[in-house]
């Protein structure tokens, strides 16, 4: 069997890898693109179902960020929306037989954490300075300075981890099943992993969106609740 | 177990690629159409509100308008009945008075004529009871009347007042007036019985008056003395006249 | 068969199953409680449920932090290598 950690490479371009992931990454670039394009080239006033569709999916999102952040949802809706897409449409792509989803493999879990990382010190910069921002890691008082600094590397692992085992079991589950017992039995399996690919992509736009608000808000206006955990349940309830 | 960061770099550009390309072909034009709509939305509203109150505001006229309709044709109304009811009053006190004046003519003539006619019969009246006197009198003997006379014209011209008898004294000329011509001893008699009554000697004109009926009567330019029946006539006549 | 082999296995099996153990609790809890507050506030089933799921899939996420560790003894072990 082989090593769900591991991906072989299919070609070289330099020194970079290509791997199936990489590939199957660029597929899904190429589908949501052209897809995206073609959805909304005839956008008016007057909505087709299409449209209607599209603004439902675009108003549920801006509900989602502004129920979690108290914020206007304009700049994130981007960078929150598309990682919430890709992700789902990723983890999904895992029903298409002989498709191994680029989220099962570390990189680019690694990849999309990383992006995490980097977006809330973008817009913790953006949204309350650089001041603001490093102040945001004296919240509430500066003896959290060490943790929190750990702690916002730590989340991002944490994020990186939760989604790669999670798509990553349920491929390496459906594959040992598959190989055991044979064709349908797996299909309840591939069932529970629709619902676990949509959850976690929920989770993780939401604890990114989370991560973002927090900074922000604790660099423009002070304390705010520091742990993503329990803003989500805040959020929520 | 093998972690390679060119992979990671290469995923990681390709989310960045995959986050630009969506925000300008997805997320931003699914957007703008929603604000779009949103604003289109709100001017129809705006519009809608408008109308709505142009809508309100001509409704509001249109009451007023016909509330005034009715305020005025009360107020015809009223002033119609008010005019009816002046003409009406007008005609009313017109017509009094109208009938007031010709009531108080009527009356007025009806009074005019009553005392009119009761003059008249007062005065025929009259007239035959002095006429039925006369003709009473002048059926009673003369020579007693006549002695009777004198004798009532000797005892006024007693009761003269001294100033008026001075007068009579005075006078040029006295007339005796006699119902008939009296004969030569008669007029010795009355002349005699005169100056003895006045106590001076005066000229007596003897004048011959058949209205007297009977009696003697003195008269000068300034004075007379009724002692008759006419004047005894008279004196009732004008008292029965009077006493009207 | 080497023993570092043999221990990486049973460690492997160990983590599994005893990882499974926190998160099954926790879940039943968590269910449990969620039921709870559906039972008192049916209007409300909508968010109770909706965040029941992702809390049920952050405690997953400890047995999936298990499961990837002993893949990591099965397939990455540094001692083996």
């Amino acid at each position: 069997m082989n090593s769900p950690l591991e991906s072989a490479a299919l070609f070289y371009i330099g020194p970079v890898a290509i791997t199936q992931a990489i590939v199957m990454t660029w597929v899904i670039m190429a589908v949501l693109v052209i897809g995206a394009y073609l959805l909304t080239r005839r956008l008016s006033l007057h909505p087709s179902k299409r449209q209607v569709a599209l603004e439902l999916l675009v108003d549920t999102l801006d509900t989602q960020i502004r129920e979690t952040t108290g914020a206007a949802p304009a700049p994130y809706r981007g960078f929150i929306g598309t990682l919430f897409v890709f992700i789902l449409v990723a983890n999904w792509s895992s029903l298409i037989p002989g498709v191994e989803p680029p989220t099962a493999k570390l990189e680019t879990d690694a990849a999309l954490a990383a992006l995490v990382f980097f977006s809330v010190i973008w817009f913790g910069v953006r949204g309350a300075g650089v001041g603001g921002y490093l102040r945001s890691f004296a919240m509430p008082n500066p003896v959290m300075i060490p943790l929190n600094m750990l702690e916002s590397v730590t989340r991002v692992f944490s994020m990186f981890v939760r989604l790669f085992g999670n798509v990553m079991s349920g491929v390496f589950v459906i594959g040992i099943v598959a190989s055991l017992a044979g064709l349908l039995v797996p299909i309840p399996l591939m069932a529970l992993d629709l619902l676990t690919g949509l959850v976690q992509a929920y989770i993780f736009a939401v604890l990114a969106m989370v991560f973002i608000a927090a900074t922000v808000e604790e660099g423009a206006h002070g304390p705010a609740d520091p742990d993503p955990e329990t803003s989500l349940q805040k959020k929520d309830s | 177990m093998n972690f390679d960061f060119w992979g990671l770099g290469l995923q990681a550009l390709n989310a960045v690629i995959l986050i630009w390309l969506l925000s300008r072909v997805f997320w931003r034009p699914v957007a703008a159409a929603i604000t779009r709509r949103q604003a289109a939305a709100q001017t129809l509203l705006g519009d809608a509100k408008a109308t709505q109150d142009k809508a309100d505001a001509a409704l509001a006229e249109l009451t007023a308008a016909r509330a005034g309709i009715a305020a005025e044709r009360d107020k015809v109304l009223a002033e119609a009945k008010d005019a009816a009811l002046a003409i009406k009053a007008d005609a009313q006190s017109e017509a009094h008075a109208q009938a007031e004046t010709i009531m108080a003519a009527a009356r007025s003539d009806m009074a005019r004529e009553a005392d009119t006619a009761r003059e008249t019969m007062n005065a025929q009246a009259g007239e035959l009871a002095v006429d039925i006197a006369r003709k009473l009198l002048g059926e009673l003997p003369g020579e007693a009347v006549q002695a009777a006379f004198l004798q009532k014209l000797t005892d006024a011209i007693g009761d003269l007042p001294a100033q008026d008898r001075a007068a009579l004294v005075a006078a040029k000329r006295v007339d005796l007036m006699c119902p008939a011509d009296p004969s030569a001893d008669a007029k010795t008699e009355i002349t005699s019985a005169v100056q003895q009554a006045l106590g001076e000697a005066v000229v007596l004109n003897f004048v011959t008056d058949p209205a007297l009926i009977a009696g003697y009567e003195l008269r000068s330019d300034h004075f007379v003395l009724h002692n008759s029946w006419q004047a005894d006539l008279a004196a009732i006549l004008k008292e029965m006249r009077h006493a009207d | 068969m080497d023993y570092l082999s043999i221990a990486s296995i049973v460690c492997a099996a160990f983590a599994v199953s005893f990882g499974a153990i926190g998160p099954a609790l926790a879940e039943g809890r968590a269910v449990a409680a969620a039921m709870d507050a559906i039972a008192r506030q049916p209007e409300a089933a909508n968010t109770i449920s909706r965040t029941l799921f992702v809390g049920l899939a952050m405690i997953e996420t400890t047995a999936i932090y298990c499961l990837v560790i002993s893949l990591l003894l099965l397939f990455a072990n540094p001692l083996l290598a």
